[in-house]
This record gives structure tokens, sequence and C-alpha cells, in this order.
């Protein structure tokens, strides 16, 4: 296993210039992660209409992955209704724990998968996912929160 | 002044040099200008010198030097001469310049500008460094109050410089007093090329004085060059102070001089520091030359080394004759031993313990470690001299009439040894070749790839390169010794403990108990019965919490922790605090990461009922002073418990010297295994306190209305405690005590000091813990990579490292960092893993750009 797996040109460029970074104000939900192991913080705040997801934002900080991931994630899932968000959490869940391959759906989120090779990183990548889904879950605009451990 | 000129050579009495001096003073007022020291400064000087009077040949420290030629000496300050006329007189002797360097030129005393390069560091405006003088150095004295034109150098960036101080004597008065005073600014650096030449008649005299102190890590190469002629008279009186992990390389090349004597003096106060003294000293004829060196450590883990080789032709004498005093935590890495000591009466040779000393009660408390130990090397003194009548002797003959050492300590031993072609014992005066006095390492020196031998998981591979186990904070590797005791443990003894009638039973509880009293050894307790085995630490604090806790704590009562604490001596008190109504209160630390003390002693109040401390950070390696802190708090009537888990590998413990009330720590950061740690406890507060736990061996008898409870330590101890755990900590106590305990600190900060100034230089890197004292723990941050990132690429290059918060967490927020890296040496760590370490960060800021 290459380090460079790991860490791709991809995966660097969104932790040094995370996509959607910052804070929706106002919000339609919020929720806080945070991986007490390592110490990553995540805020994740949705404009939604409907079932739809119309706006993502996140703010924090924590590892490459972590950032990287959910840089990726907020990219990927805006525009997305709730279904096909939690298609897309369970491909990703399958592709960083290799239960599964990356699918074209996936698109960039798909160069995490050599976070598989490195069993204590799976949760830097999946912490933004868990995150969504506790804002996901709520339907008023009180901050959930996760703890990945 | 005219100098009375008395034949040479001459005597001079105490009254007819008070005299010289006396008149001296009333002559120099007028010559001296305004770039000299302070007046005040001067006259407290002469007086001092004055007051000091000649040395006496009973003087042991001046017996060697020849000062007949003083009386025909001036004394004062040279006379004043035209600039242009001292160039002129000057010119001829400079030698040629040292390319890259820049150069200054003081011609008897007097900065001539038209031969010096600027120079931006010198500034004779600058205030003078003041020295402390002792009765020995009173030609300081005379330098101080008769300096002109000091060379006094500010240093903050490298710096390469000549200092030429040409004697012209003979123009005036016939008295030089160069003077030269450094201070270097943390970090800095100086090759200084110190030239001192000249044209001397028979009666010049010159008396030099140099003070530099070098802050931390700064780094000296010092030269100093003395050519001045078979005439010349020259002394000369050096101090040398040394902060934190400064080095300094002094090399004193001296040849020939009618009558020459240094004076030097190195104080190594700040952990790490380093000084080598070499010394090459050539002379013939009748001349004398004679060499006093001292050397203080007074801070731990600090080294020095001195090499002095001296060749005498015909009648001439040299001496040298050196002491190295050890203060505190007396981890002398490298110095010379006694060889032909003697000179120090029984029981003399203890450290100096002088009131405001703050080392004093260290260096005491290591003293006591010492002995213990069989170890006395506090002050280490050593002479050699040749001349004629003392050539050399076989090596460890010593000198005639003196006793040998009884010990030898650990590191370097003086040796004399022949001259080439010369068998041990022959005699060569009056000889060409007399004395070489050199260090050697000797037996005892730290041999890390043996130590490293004993621990097999270490020879393995992770991620295809060899394993840099770094990560010693977090749990040390168990030697083979360790391995084996439990293995021959649960191989042949087993059997349940204080129960069984049976041999097997007699057998484990006798190894049980053993390990027990191995214990009370390490820590020094007074009894087994202040020893409990815990499961770790963290148990043996969670027992002093929830026992003593339960019964002395109540509503608004307060304990007092630091910032430092990890969670395990934060939490069971926070448990503790909601259940009585009791506050924590924290002790702040600052920028560097060491406890404020003052703010710690204003929280102390009528309503502290526990001070509960550790005693080293595992985040960021300070050493607390945690004798001061029970100093403190038993003034105020208050217990302490003392967090030891970090400091038992890399530190001396001895409760009773610092009469701990609670003092925790676990196995398995001791080289030991998993699942066992230790609490001491005073006997009579054990006494006092409830069981927290109940079940069997904590009984002496139960009914069913009831129980009563065992004697200590077995009232702490419910069930069937972890013998295998016992064993092999005892093993591992044995192994710690047979590998030298400081010895293997001494190693861990060598490493220690070279990963910080390795990391440093990494474009990025910031160190996060910068305490006066450290142990070998480093913890830092690489700008733009999260450490978590920084573990997985250091994994990938082989070296463990931990990554996190290392369960300090109310720490890191103080310090606004959500994690930190942290690698921590232990005694088989090598300097190749520390280069490793070096490497791989680099290698993660490449990946990171």
């Amino acid at each position: 296993m290459q380090l460079d797996e790991l860490y791709r040109e991809v995966i660097l460029d969104h932790n040094k210039h995370p996509r959607n970074f910052g804070r929706l104000d106002p919000h339609d939900a919020e929720a806080k992660g945070h991986n007490p192991l390592c110490g990553d913080r995540l805020t994740v705040t949705v404009l939604r209409e409907g079932d739809r997801v119309t706006d993502i934002r996140f703010e924090g900080n924590g590892c490459a992955i972590s950032m990287a991931s959910a840089s990726m994630m907020t990219e990927a899932i805006k525009g997305r209704d709730r279904a096909a968000i939690e298609t897309l959490f369970q491909q990703m869940h399958a592709l960083l724990t290799g239960t599964g391959s990356a699918s074209a759906d996936l698109g960039k989120l798909a160069s995490l998968a050599g976070v598989r090779e490195f069993p204590a990183r799976v949760k830097c990548a999946t912490l933004c996912w868990h995150t969504l889904n506790a804002a996901l879950a709520r339907s008023d605009a009180v901050p959930a929160s996760v703890s990945t451990e | 002044m005219n100098a009375p000129r008395v034949p040479v050579p001459g005597s001079l009495s105490n009254a007819a040099y008070e005299q010289r001096l006396r008149d001296a003073i009333m002559d120099s007022a007028p010559l001296l200008n305004a770039r000299t020291l302070p007046v005040g400064v001067r006259s407290a000087a002469l007086n001092k010198a004055l007051a000091a009077g000649l040395p006496q040949l009973r003087d042991d420290l001046w017996r060697y030097a020849d000062l007949r030629y003083l009386a025909s000496a001036a004394l004062g300050p040279a006379a004043p001469a035209a600039a242009d006329v001292l160039a002129a007189a000057a010119t001829p002797l400079l030698p040629a310049r040292l390319a890259g360097y820049t150069r200054l030129v003081f011609v008897n005393g007097r900065l001539l500008a038209d031969l010096s390069d600027p120079c931006p560091e010198l500034d004779l405006g600058a205030p003078p460094l003041v020295p402390d003088r002792t009765r020995h150095e009173r030609f300081g004295w005379l330098n101080d109050a008769f300096a002109t034109d000091v060379a006094r150098l500010a240093v903050r960036a490298p710096l390469r410089l000549e200092i030429i101080f040409a004697a012209v004597l003979g123009i005036g008065r016939d008295a030089d007093h160069p003077r030269l005073e450094i201070t270097l600014a943390a970090q800095a650096g100086l090759v200084l090329v110190e030239r001192h030449l000249g044209s001397v008649g028979p009666e010049g005299f010159i008396n030099a004085a140099t003070q530099v102190h070098a802050g931390p890590g700064s780094q000296v190469q010092h030269l100093r060059w003395q050519q001045l002629g078979d005439d010349a008279q020259f002394l000369d009186t050096t101090q040398i102070a040394l902060d934190r992990d400064a080095q300094y390389a002094f090399a004193l090349l001296q040849l020939g001089a009618r009558s020459a004597r240094t004076s030097l003096r190195a104080s190594l106060y700040g952990a790490g520091a380093s000084l080598q003294l070499h010394g090459v000293s050539v002379t013939g004829g009748k001349h004398s030359l004679d060499h006093s060196l001292l050397v203080d450590h007074l801070a731990p883990h600090t080294a020095s080394s001195q090499v002095f080789r001296a060749i005498a032709r015909d009648q001439a004498r040299i001496a040298c004759r050196s002491r190295v005093e050890v203060q505190a935590g007396r981890r002398i890495t490298r110095g010379p031993v006694a060889e032909g000591t003697g000179r120090q009466p029984a029981g003399r040779d203890r450290p100096a313990a002088t009131a405001g000393n703050p080392y004093r009660r260290r260096a005491r408390r290591a003293w006591r470690h010492h002995r213990r130990a069989g170890r006395q090397h506090a002050v280490l003194s050593t002479f050699a001299r040749t001349g004629p009548g003392h050539g050399p002797r076989p090596a460890g003959m010593g000198i005639p009439g003196r006793r040998r050492p009884r010990h030898r300590a650990a590191g370097v031993a003086w040796r004399r040894r022949a001259a080439p072609g010369l068998g041990a014992g022959q005699q060569c005066c009056p000889g060409d070749i007399a004395v070489t006095a050199l260090h050697s390492v000797g037996g005892t020196a730290f041999d890390v790839e043996a130590v490293r031998r004993q621990f097999p998981i270490l020879a393995q591979q992770v991620n295809g390169r060899p394993l840099a186990y770094l990560d010693n904070g977090a749990s040390t590797q168990r030697p083979q010794a360790v391995i084996d005791a439990v293995d021959h443990y649960e191989t042949h003894l087993h059997a349940n403990v204080h129960r069984g009638v049976h041999t097997l039973s007699q057998l484990a509880t006798d190894a049980f108990e053993g390990a027990r009293e191995r214990v009370r050894r390490f820590l020094n307790a007074a009894s087994t019965r202040e020893i409990i085995f815990t499961r770790g630490t963290t148990e043996a604090i969670n027992l002093v919490a929830q026992s003593w806790g339960r019964s002395n704590l109540g509503p608004d009562d307060e304990v007092i922790v630091s910032a430092l604490e990890h969670h395990a001596n934060l939490v069971p008190w926070q448990m503790m605090a909601a259940a009585t109504g009791a506050r924590l209160r924290v002790a702040p630390i600052d920028e560097q990461g060491q406890l404020r003390f003052e703010a710690f002693l204003a929280l102390l109040n009528p309503r502290t009922r526990l001070v509960a401390m550790t005693h080293v950070s595992n985040a960021l390696g300070t050493v607390v002073p945690i004798q001061r802190v029970i100093d403190a708090a038993h003034h105020a009537g208050v217990p302490v418990l003392v967090d030891g888990a970090q400091a038992v590998a890399h530190l001396p413990v001895d409760v009773r010297a610092l009469a701990a009330d609670f003092y925790c720590f676990s196995g398995h950061k001791l080289y030991g295994p998993t699942g066992i740690g230790v609490l001491y406890g005073r006997a009579d507060l054990l006494d006092a306190m409830p069981p927290w736990q109940g079940g069997g061996d904590m009984i002496r008898t139960v009914s069913f209305e009831g129980a009563t409870w065992n004697d200590l330590p077995y009232k702490f101890e419910a069930g069937t405690p972890n013998m295998t755990g016992a064993i092999g900590l005892a093993a591992a106590m044995d192994f710690l005590e047979a590998l030298g305990p400081d010895e293997a600190a001494a190693h861990e900060h060598r490493l220690l000091t070279a990963a910080t100034a390795a990391l440093m230089r990494i474009p990025g890197v910031h160190i996060h813990g910068t305490a006066e004292e450290k142990a070998a723990v480093l913890s830092f941050t690489l700008k733009g990579v999260h450490p978590h990132d920084l573990g997985t690429i250091l994994d990938h290059e082989g070296v463990a490292i931990r990554a996190g918060h290392h369960c300090a967490m109310p720490l890191m927020e103080l310090l606004g960092l959500p994690a930190t890296a942290r690698a921590s040496f232990a005694c088989y760590n090598t300097m190749a893993e520390v280069e490793q370490l070096d490497l791989a960060v680099r290698r993660a800021a490449e990946v990171f750009h």
C-alpha cells in the first residue's frame, strides 16, 4: 500500500481548499460530529426544500481525510433527495469498509477508496456522513450531535 | 606612574603588592575612558583585589603558578597612546586575515577602528557583564578595574569573528588588560578566534578576562591562541555560563610565555548544556604554565569533557588542575574522575548545598540516591603536571603521596599517558614530552545496541522499514528478562496466593510478596505495608479518590490539580467532587508548559484538602518541581498525591525523600507488563482509610452481619491479585536498576535534544512544551498537516508515535490545539531512530507540500 493511494492529489486539494466550507444561516437543520479518538470536530448545516437538500455547508477541523471527505460529500449531495443521499452513503460505507467497489455514482468520492487499507482512519472519512445523517434525521433546526466512538 | 622596577626574578610580599595596587589606583583614574566599566564596578573590584591580596603557596589552586615576575610588572592600565602610534606598532605583528571572518583589533586595550572591520555585534556602550568572582579570581578583579576598551559583543545571528589582542608594551606602561564579554542570544552561533600576540618585554604583563554567557541552544566554537613571546607574563580569568542545550567548545593553544596562568570557571546551569575543553601547551626553558579549571554541573543532563596536552622542554613546568562539581541531577555524562585525588577530606565531597541554591534539595536527594547506589562522584578533582621529576607513570598509579580514588565515576577517566616510545614507568625528565592528560570513555558508557538486544519486539519491520518505536509515553516494550520472569512464574510457580497450605501456593505467595518488597526498595518506601498493587495508575488514583476522598472531602472543600493533568488524575476527582460537593482548582501553566508555581501557591487555602499533581506531563514532557509542590502543600498542612506514571522510568523516585503522601504509577510504562500498577501511600493515611472494594484478601473475618478488614496492604487488594503482573514488574525494576537509571535518562535526554534540534529545523514544525526541565517527550505539530495524518505518514515510514490529545483534553484546549504528534523516547531508542523521525516528518511535509 502506497501512501499516495491514501493521500491522492484530489484529497490533498480538498483538504487545503475545502468546498462549501462555513455555515449556512439561516438553516433548516444542523448537526455536530465529533471523533474523540483524534479530536476531529465538524458542524454541518443544511437548507432543504421538501426532501431535497438545496444547500449544505460544513465547518470544523480535522485530519486531511475527514476534511476532504466532508468537502467532497457536500459537493456530491447538493441537490439530491434523502433516498439518493442514503444510497450514496451506503455505497460510500461499503467502499470504505472494503465490502463494495467504487460505482460510477460516487464520482470524486471514490478517491477515498485508499482509506480502507488504513482501518484506523475509516472513521475519519465517515464522520461527515454520520453528521449529515443526524442533521437530516431531524425535522427541526435544533442541532443534533453525533460521535463516532 | 612609573612602576618601580624590581630585579627579576624577585619576590613580592603581600604588603608590596598592595602598595603597588594602591599606586595603580591613584594613577589610573584619569587614564580610564568612558568606554570602560562603570566607576562603581572598578572601585569595588579594586577593593576586592586588595582584600584578596596575592595568592599564597598554600592556596591549593595557585601553588603551581609562578608569580615571581609580578614584582617587576606594572599592574595598572596601559598608558594612553595615540591610535596611530599603536597602529604603527601593531601592524607588523598582525597575522594574515582569516577569510570570512570579521576582524577586531585591540592594541594595548584600545580598539583600533582603522584596523578593524565594522561589527554591528560590537556594542561598547552595552551594560557590562559584571562577573561574580571568587578569591581565586583576584586577577579578574584587577582586570575589572583596569580594562580599557572592552570587546563587548551581543551575538544574535551566526557570526565568525577574529579578535586580536595585541600588546605592544614598552610604548607606555607595561601592562595590558584585554577584556572580552560575549552574550549569545538563544540559538545563536559563534565561531571565535581570539589571538593574543605582541611584543612584550621582560616587564610586560597581560591580564586578560573573558565572560561568556551562552543562551539556550546557542553554539560556540572558541579558539584562544596565546603567542606573546618568551618574556610575557600572561594571566587569564575566564568565566563561561551555559544555558539550556548550549554547546561550547573551547580550544586553548598556548605557546611560550615565561609564566602563564589560566583560571577557567564554567557553570552549566541549563539542562542539556555541554562543554568541551581542549588545550595544548608548549613551552621550554625555565618557564611555567598553569591551568586551573572548575566545571560546575548545576543542571541535570549536562556534559563536559577535558583534554589537555602539554609539552614541556628543558626545565619547564606545566600543571593542570581540574575540578568538576555536580550539584544537581548529577547526571554527568562525560567528565573526568579523580585519579590521584585525596585532596578532599572524607565526607567533604558532598555537593555544595548552600542556602538559596534552587537545586539544593534535589542535590541532596540525588546524593542520597547515589549513596545507596554505592557511587560517589559529586566532586571530581584531578591533577597532572610535568616538569623535572614528574615523568609519566603507568596509568592508574596516581601521583605519589596521594591516595587512590575509592570510586571511579561513570564515563571518563583522566589518564596520564606515556609519550610515544616510552615504556610505562620510564622516566623522561628533564625530557621533551611529559604529561598528556586526556579523557577516555570508560566501560560504563551507555551501549544502546546491547540494550536493544534485550527487547525482542524491536527487531522487526513495519511497512517494510525498521520499527522506530517512539510511543513510549503510551507504553514501553518489555525486555527479555521481564518476559522470562513472567514465563517462569506461569510455567513453574503459579497458584493462588495467601490461601493454600500447599507448596505451590507458598511459592507463588513468596514470589508475589518478593515483588512487593522489590517495589518498596525501588521507591524507598518504609514498609511493604505501604505498597498496594493496583491495575495501574488510573486505578491507584481512583482508589485514593474513592476511599480517602469519600471520607475526607465535603462541600466546598478543594482539591488542587494542575493544568497538565492526564484524564486519570482529573476525572476521579471530578467524580468525587460531584459526590461530595468539593471543588476542583486548577493550577495554571506558563507558555512553556511549566507549572506557575506562584499561582499554585495562591491556590492553597484553608479549604484545600489535597493536592493531586502529575510528576511529569505525558503530553508536554514537563518535569513538575514536585518537591517544591510537596513542601509548599505540607507547609499548608495539605497531603499530596503524585501521578508518577510518566516519571518512574525516567527519574529517580524516592518517596521518603520527596515526603509524598501518595505516589502512583503503572508497570507498563516502566518496561513491565500491563494490568499492574502501584499505589504507594503513607501507612498512617492508609490505615485511616476505609476499603474501597470488597471481596477476598481484603477481609479478616466475615459473618453474615458484617466483616472486619485485613491489615495493610491487603485491605485494599480485594480479589485474587495480578501475581503475574507483579512479578513482571519486579523484573522490570531489576532490569532498570541493572541498566543504570541515570545513564538511561541521560541517553534519553540526548535523544530528546537531538530530536528537538532536528525537528526545529523543519519549516512549519512547532514544538509544544519547552520547559526548562523535560522528560524525553517531544510534542509537536507541523503546519498544514493534522497530527493524525502525520501519525499515518510516520507509521508508513516505520516510525510509531502518538497522535491525538494524549488523554489531556483540557490541556489541549488550553493550548488551543485539537491534537499534537508526540514522540517519546525510552532507553532502547537510538540516534538513528531520531534521524528516521526527522526524515519521516520531512516526508510528511513533502506529501502535503
